[in-house]
């Protein structure tokens, strides 16, 4: 792990102020690191805050959130102070976002091609009409797109949802953004569209050099792509690593949880675990553990009931867990997993 | 397309056929013009004679299938007051007038509305919103003619900057404009603030701002025109009201318009002018329709292809 910090998110809380004016953290104390040109994963179900962390990245939060404690800092520069003009000059430039929905993230009334050359124009004002015109199919043949002068002329209805989420990641590239955040970019298409774009993605970021925050609830993709991962629960990373150390040797219950529901070939015939229950709505978590209600791990305590575990080291200073046992988890996951 | 024009052609005459069949009927369920034709004390000839004239001795089917062949023939009556003078003409002669007075009060109330809510939303500030919705409900609760009445006390007779009546001066125009586009700048004000609002929590407006727009070209260039389709849309429908609302304008200002032309001929119980006069209506709400329709086709691509 020696290359560079691209980007370094500390104690990054998100939420909104009740009428009481008392804060409600739909995330809250999240921090992770993403190196250049590498892979990091947030993992968790919805609700669970991930989509919410990257918005905040970028400065996308939905009217009505805001910020409430944390640094993001991008090459250094902390985005969550930068004024808006400059913000602006790094979004859709170096940094770039693919997001869940390709039916509803183009404009409806305005030609694909015309949108992808607004991601240049936006940055590059004074480019020649030819030359954006050329960029943009060549970012179409980037990413796959056959016949891509006449497909940019046409309008986003007459895309397929496989093809519109090309032209979404083709727009993200426009300026070779140095880290790309994906939001769930499979998670609203067919399953055998799901790989084709998980290889353009790949190929985006090999020609680029890009680095990725891959935010998702499929650990399968996980498995595929990612160098680290975040485990996120009711807004807080429970569990954290390098990928393979995280699903050998999964050190909080709601990891090992996750797993153990996934079906593989070297598993058939034994039945998936489920997690029981569900999580705790930002308003009402309790003072523990917010997994606590849900653990079924055998090592459980009253401490998960009255204290809030940190995320600090559990097997090394690598692979980080947010549990009070985190040192006899690895029994449940074998037991879960088997 | 082909198809689309004819349907709609159709859909147009069935329109006017019907405008043309209720305005003859309640003409004549009005009463008979002769008692208000002629004076108080005319002889039995005399109103026997204006009645075979102007053909209400015959019955009443018998009359309106003359006044269809009529119509068909491009002759639509001649006006009961001013004899051997066609209708459609009297009315025609009006309709430039009115017709400039419309277009341009409601093309200031639209600009006026997109311009307020623009900055609205530019600024993204509450306190203009509550501003320019409030300033437009209060205006829309005073009826229009009070409203008219009002301008014309400040500005002709206390001020005397502007001309209270007619239209010679080039600047009579102002004051019967600003009340009609201060009558239609709350409806559009609301409709398109709600609708960019709509627009901007949708997804692609995401996007945008994801890949580095400003503020303006996010509001103007991505969200406007989605926002000004439902606002087309609902102009359309508001026409008919519009319509009605300048008949009372053109009348407090005495401009010269249809409007007036027509309130004097309800009044006169001129029914060939009432009946031209509605029929030419009609025709201007159906053809604003279609400029409606083409210019939410020539906006959004989906429309294009239905």
């Amino acid at each position: 792990m020696t290359t560079p910090v691209l980007l370094r998110v500390d104690d990054l809380s998100v939420g909104y102020r009740d009428a009481d004016g008392a804060e409600v953290r739909l995330v809250d104390g999240v921090g992770f690191t993403v190196h250049e040109g590498r892979v990091l994963c947030l993992v968790g179900e919805s609700g669970s805050g991930k989509s919410l962390t990257m918005a905040a990245v970028l400065g996308l939060l939905p009217e009505g959130l805001e910020v409430l404690s944390g640094t993001v800092r991008f090459r250094g520069q902390d985005l969550l102070t930068l004024p808006e003009r400059e913000l602006r000059a790094l979004r859709g430039n170096e940094l770039a976002m693919v997001f869940q929905d390709p039916m509803t993230a183009l404009n409806p009334v305005k030609r694909v091609g015309a949108q992808i050359a607004r991601a240049v124009r936006a940055h590059h004002p004074r480019t020649p009409r030819a030359q954006v015109l050329a960029r943009v199919e060549e970012l179409l043949t980037e990413v796959g797109v056959p016949d891509p002068a006449e497909r940019a002329r046409s309008y986003p209805h007459q895309w397929s949802g496989g093809m519109r989420q090309r032209a979404v990641i083709a727009m993200a590239m426009a300026n070779r953004p140095a880290l790309l955040i994906a939001d769930e970019p499979t998670t609203a298409l067919d399953v055998t569209i799901q790989a084709q774009i998980m290889d353009v993605l790949a190929d985006a970021r090999a020609t680029s050099g890009a680095a990725m925050v891959l935010i998702t609830h499929d650990l399968g993709l996980v498995a595929q792509v990612a160098d680290e991962i975040c485990i996120m629960y009711a807004g807080r990373i429970v569990e954290r690593g390098t990928v393979w150390t995280v699903f050998d040797e999964a050190r909080h219950p709601y990891t090992a949880g996750l797993l153990g529901s996934l079906l593989s070939a070297e598993r058939a015939g034994s039945r998936a675990y489920a997690i029981p229950g569900s999580p705790p709505a930002p308003t009402r978590r309790p003072p523990g553990c917010a997994f606590a209600t849900r653990c079924e791990l055998p090592a459980r305590s009253e401490l998960c009931g009255t204290t809030r575990p940190e995320l600090r080291p559990a097997a090394d200073v690598t692979h980080e867990s947010a549990c009070h046992h985190a040192d006899r988890t690895l029994e449940f996951a074998r037991a879960v997993t088997a | 397309m082909a198809r689309f024009l004819v349907t709609r052609t159709l859909q147009a005459l069935a329109t006017i056929f019907v405008v043309v069949t209720v305005a003859f009927l309640l003409g004549r369920l009005s009463g008979s013009p002769a008692a208000l034709l002629l004076t108080e004390n005319a002889t039995r000839e005399q109103i026997d004679e204006l009645n075979t004239r102007l053909g209400f001795d015959q019955p009443l089917p018998v009359q309106y299938v003359e006044y269809l062949r009529g119509i068909l023939g491009g002759d639509f009556g001649d006006s009961y007051r001013q004899a051997g003078v066609s209708s459609m003409d009297l009315v025609l002669e009006r309709l430039p007038a009115s017709l400039s007075l419309g277009a341009i009060g409601l093309a200031l109330g639209l600009v006026l509305a997109f311009a307020a809510t623009i900055t609205t939303h530019l600024a993204r500030s509450r306190t203009l919103r509550t501003t320019f919705l409030g300033l437009g409900s209060a205006r829309q609760a005073i009826p229009d003619f009070f409203f008219g009445l009002l301008l014309v006390l400040v500005f002709s007779v206390t001020l005397g900057w502007l001309p209270s009546l007619g239209n010679r001066d080039p600047l009579a125009i102002v004051m019967p404009a600003l009340t009609i586009a201060t009558a239609q700048f709350v409806v559009y004000t609301r409709l398109l603030d709600n609708s960019l609002s709509e627009q901007g929590r949708l997804d692609y407006a995401r996007t945008a701002v994801a890949r580095g727009e400003n503020r303006f070209r996010v509001v103007v260039g991505e969200l406007l025109p989605n926002a000004s389709l439902p606002v087309l849309t609902i102009a359309a429908i508001n026409l008919g009201s519009f319509l009605g609302g300048l008949v009372i304008v053109e009348n407090v200002f005495a401009w010269p318009g249809m409007g007036q032309l027509m309130l004097s001929a309800v009044y006169s119980r001129d029914f060939p002018v009432v009946q031209s006069g509605l029929i030419v209506v009609a025709a201007l709400f159906i053809l604003s329709n279609l400029l409606v329709d083409a210019a939410s086709a020539l906006i959004d691509p989906r429309v294009r292809r239905a």
